[in-house]
């Protein structure tokens, strides 16, 4: 499929040129048709070269045989069936229109070469279009700060949370918008993003967060009643306040034991639940419980 | 040098340079 751009490049191309006819028939070099003809090899149409009848007969063989849509469209061929008597025989014109752009006509205005914006659209009889065989125009990459911010934004989302170097943005300008991003799509480090995302919302539902500094509370206090019977015990002159002291350290160095093992259950239980999350995880562990 | 300024008509330098397309064979495509 070729696109506006592309099309209205190639017959600018061949404007002040005798548009090119085939063997056997290079002798149709330079004739309307031929220039329609030529446009027809450019779009990729089965047989473009084909003898479908003069210009005023080759819209409806086109129609006919399912090349050309009736109507006008972006990419018009425009016919007049009553221009073109020669000699008492009527073969019509027919010329190019790029609807509201452009119009191009070979053996026209000027004998056997192609002219651009010489053949008025109102001369038309018959208006049929090619747009069939006409693609997406293709959106490319700016270089422009808007464009690097957007990019920029993509490669965060897409390949990994950090700036889109310049050189690599300097690289991906001109290029099709949509290939650059269907191939950050596919990086291997966009299957990364994706599951570190999931661990994201998992940990933002179940209020990790809270979890953790609640649970970090615990092993404080824990910690907090260790220290005072510790003290308690230094200032303990009778045997019954010293078994009273040993008790209050039991139990605290126990409510600790439980608090960092509820905590070390709960991290563990969501590392096996997701082994992506590992690391993560053991970051976490060793920030809680200082890198025990 | 032609004058290629709009006209109603082909030009008459396109005209005495037309050459008629062959029959067309299009019964036999597709």
């Amino acid at each position: 499929m070729r696109t506006r751009a592309e099309v209205r490049a190639f017959l600018d191309s061949q404007v002040g040129k005798i548009p090119q006819h085939p063997a056997p028939y290079q002798d149709l070099s330079g004739q309307c048709v031929t220039g329609v003809k030529v446009l027809l090899d450019f779009l990729g149409v089965p047989n473009p070269y084909a003898a479908r009848g003069n210009a005023k007969d080759a819209g409806d063989t086109l129609l006919r045989q399912g090349l050309a849509k009736p109507g006008p469209g972006w990419l018009t061929i425009v016919v007049n069936r009553t221009m073109g008597n020669i000699g008492g025989v009527t073969y019509g014109h027919i010329w190019i229109d790029l609807q509201g752009e452009a119009n191009y006509e070979s053996n026209g205005a000027r004998a056997l070469y192609m002219t651009k914006n010489t053949r008025p659209y109102n001369q038309g009889q018959q208006y049929i279009n090619l747009d069939q065989w006409i693609g997406e125009d293709e959106v490319k990459i700016g270089s422009s700060e808007n464009w690097y911010w957007r990019f920029n934004r993509f490669h965060h989302q897409l390949v990994r949370n950090a700036d889109l170097p310049r050189s690599v943005f300097n690289q991906i300008v001109g290029l099709d918008a949509w290939k650059v991003l269907e191939s950050w799509s596919d990086h291997p480090e966009a299957n990364q993003l994706i599951k570190w995302q999931e661990i994201g919302e998992r940990a933002d539902k179940d209020k990790w967060d809270q979890q953790i500094y609640g649970l970090q509370d615990d092993l404080n206090i824990a910690n907090a009643n260790l220290l005072k019977a510790q003290q308690q015990l230094g200032e303990s002159v009778s045997k019954e306040e010293l078994a009273k002291a040993n008790q209050a350290i039991a139990d605290a160095q126990a409510a600790a034991k439980k608090a960092r093992e509820e905590l070390d259950a709960k991290l563990k239980a969501d590392a096996e639940a997701d082994k992506v999350g590992q690391g993560f995880l053991r970051w976490l562990i060793g920030k809680i419980t200082g890198g025990k | 040098m032609e004058d290629i300024t709009r006209q109603p008509d082909i030009s008459p330098a396109a005209k005495k340079a037309f050459v008629p397309e062959p029959p067309a064979e299009d019964e036999n495509e597709n």
